[in-house]
């Protein structure tokens, strides 16, 4: 799987390259409009995530030259404006996703993974970890051939579990993932405890091996 | 009381001060004027009195001629002492017309072909009290009509030469620095009205300025805050898949992530803050508040149920308004949010609603709030670290934006809160 950074600020890049590399996506980096136009022109990539705010110029026009050249490279745009107007216009210009800065490493893998099963033309939307079939189009769980009964919060935690297996992932990023955009669901991590509680004592039942690993201090690992 | 009426009011007191002063001075002064008057024409009359007498001596004559001149009496002195003449005031009771009335006298001293007489001649005066009612009622008419005027000028004043004064007064009650509108005013001709116009346009676009200035800072910082946050972010998240962790080690990278977490929420919290006093959120569309609690209640019950709270809806009749959907969304959840926040455990939350209030009510934690500061940005009730003390804030900035009024109060153990549309 390759995927294009186009992203100005080194150190951001640099931090998640290392981050992508070990879920063995090959990445490249491009930090402005032109060397991001160069390298979209001569190869394709599952995924670009683009920034903005370039020093050369504005993101969009990457994202526009794509459209005009009828690439169907996967986008997801990354902005530290975070504005409506921003997102609508990313989104009309056909990019698949918007994620505003900062952002959890974690919250970003599961994005990319989400845009590279909605870009798989071979319909295969099953995602198969061991024992476990996730469903993302049906959104439901299987193990060993049957249905595990979870709620949406419950689903959207294995899928993100999921999605960054063998990570460690802090309880804030789930927290926010859990969330959505608002930021005053969580008081605490209470809720977070409970919904983990449940979902692993959904899938032990169900017969699955406890994958779900507390990391002290920290958060949570998907262990497989 | 308006300037107008009390400058008025002014004039008119003084006026009637001058004139209720004029009333003794008008009469003493006609009074003797018609005395003076009365006296000359009393010596001019006993000289052709004299002059008739000349000619006669007898004073069977004399008397019938007294009889014949009723206002004379002329009598045989009885000392021949030559008297000098003598003028002074009777009051007589008339008893024709049934009333006193004043009368001049002049007493005389003659002498008709060297016998000496005593000569007295009487001339009616003006009737004071006739004097003074006459004098009253020009000075009460006088007083009337300088009233009425006076009005009346008040009015064409207060329409025409006040008119700028209050469209200036309008204009400045409607100014909202929020809108970033700088005030025009019209030309005045007054030179006054042109001077504190200009003194206003002068303050008012400086405060425009320092507002604008202070609003772009708050965007800017935030914006720029985005991407060192965004670095700190990611390496915080690659630290933690750095291999081994010593425990020591796991807790202060964990630390680290809430911290950031946090300076990350402020951010974005602050930003959108700076979004709302920008009016960047125009969008608008017809909203159900009973659509947009169901959602947020079903969004916010396992929070509640987590706490053991019993969230309840009484809904008779559904509210309709015409918002931005994202922000009307913001502030019901941060009232939903607080009332779960800050209850206590197995406590409860009612929203109440009727025509065109909604209620928030829940058991509380924490004794009364404070009314004067809950709505204050970064104050905090509790020393949660987890609570940014933005919620309410933003629930004013957004209730300020659609002109709804939010209320507080403590009754009972519980905070209620008020959000009329």
């Amino acid at each position: 799987m390759k995927i294009l950074i186009i992203e100005d600020e080194k150190e951001l890049s640099k931090s998640m390259v290392a981050y992508l590399k070990a879920e063995s996506y090959q990445c490249e980096v491009a930090g402005d409009v032109k060397t991001a136009m160069d390298k979209t022109e001569s190869f394709d990539y599952d995924c670009i995530l683009l920034d903005i705010s370039l020093p050369d110029g504005n993101g969009l026009s990457v994202l526009k030259e794509l459209k005009a050249n009828k690439k169907t490279d996967g986008v997801i745009i990354i902005s530290a404006k975070n504005s409506i107007d921003d997102r609508i216009a990313g989104l009309n210009l056909g990019a698949d996703d918007y994620l505003p800065k900062p952002f959890h490493f974690s919250e970003l893998t599961a994005r990319i993974a989400a845009v590279i099963r909605r870009r798989r033309f071979d319909g295969n939307k099953i995602l198969v970890l061991h024992e476990i079939s996730i469903d993302t189009l049906a959104k439901t769980v299987q193990v060993n051939n049957n249905s595990v009964d979870v709620t949406r919060k419950e689903y959207d935690l294995l899928l993100y579990l999921a999605a960054n297996k063998n990570r460690v992932i802090s309880k804030n990023a789930i927290a926010e993932h859990l969330s959505g955009d608002d930021a005053n669901a969580f008081d605490s991590f209470d809720f977070i405890y409970a919904h983990v509680k449940n979902l692993k004592k959904k899938m032990t039942q169900a017969g699955c091996t406890d994958y779900i690993k507390s990391i002290y201090g920290m958060g949570y690992k998907f262990d497989i | 009381m308006k300037l107008l009426n009390k400058s008025i009011g002014l004039y008119i007191l003084y006026a009637s001060v001058l004139l209720l002063i004029a009333i003794p001075i008008l009469y003493f002064a006609i009074e003797r004027r018609v005395v003076n008057e009365v006296d000359e024409s009393l010596i001019e009359q006993k000289h052709k009195f004299i002059g008739k007498l000349e000619n006669t001596n007898e004073a069977g004559l004399l008397q019938w001629l007294q009889n014949i001149e009723p206002d004379v009496t002329i009598m045989p002195a009885t000392d021949a002492n030559n008297k000098p003449d003598k003028f002074y005031t009777i009051i007589v009771f008339d008893k024709i017309i049934n009333e006193k009335s004043p009368y001049r006298i002049l007493e005389s001293n003659i002498t008709l072909k060297g016998k000496s007489y005593n000569i007295q001649l009487k001339s009616s005066l003006i009737d004071s009290e006739d004097l003074i009612e006459s004098i009253v009622k020009t000075v009460c008419i006088l007083l009337l009509l300088m009233i009425a005027g006076l009005a009346l000028i008040n009015q064409v004043l207060s329409k025409k030469i006040w008119k700028p004064f209050y469209s200036t007064i309008t204009k400045l009650n409607e100014f909202k620095i929020e809108k970033n509108e700088a005030l025009q005013f019209e030309k005045t001709g007054i030179t006054e009205f042109t001077d504190l116009n200009n003194a206003i346009v002068t303050l008012t676009n400086r405060n425009l300025e320092t507002y604008q200035s202070q609003k772009e800072f708050t965007e800017n910082a935030s914006h720029e805050m985005q991407t060192p946050l965004a670095v700190l972010q990611g390496k915080v998240d690659l630290l933690m898949q750095t291999n081994p962790l010593s425990k020591e080690q796991s807790e202060l990278i964990g630390d680290l992530a809430d911290v950031n977490q946090r300076m990350s929420r402020l951010n974005k919290t602050l930003l959108l803050l700076t979004k709302i006093e920008n009016n960047q959120f125009s969008e608008t569309e017809n909203i159900s508040i009973k659509e947009v609690l169901k959602k947020l209640i079903v969004q916010y019950s396992f929070q509640a149920e987590q706490k053991g709270i019993d969230l309840q809806q009484n809904f008779t009749t559904d509210i309709e308004i015409t918002g931005n959907k994202m922000l009307i969304e913001i502030m019901l959840g941060n009232f939903l949010s607080n009332a779960i926040k800050h209850n206590k455990t197995n406590g409860s939350v009612i929203i109440n609603g009727d025509n065109n209030s909604i209620y928030f009510i829940n058991t509380a934690n924490t004794a009364a709030l404070d009314k004067e500061k809950i709505f204050q940005r970064f104050h905090k009730q509790t020393a949660d670290n987890n609570s940014l003390g933005l919620g309410l804030q933003i629930a004013k900035k957004i209730a300020g934006l659609y002109d709804y009024t939010i209320d507080y109060e403590f009754k009972n153990e519980q905070h209620f809160f008020t959000l009329t549309f």
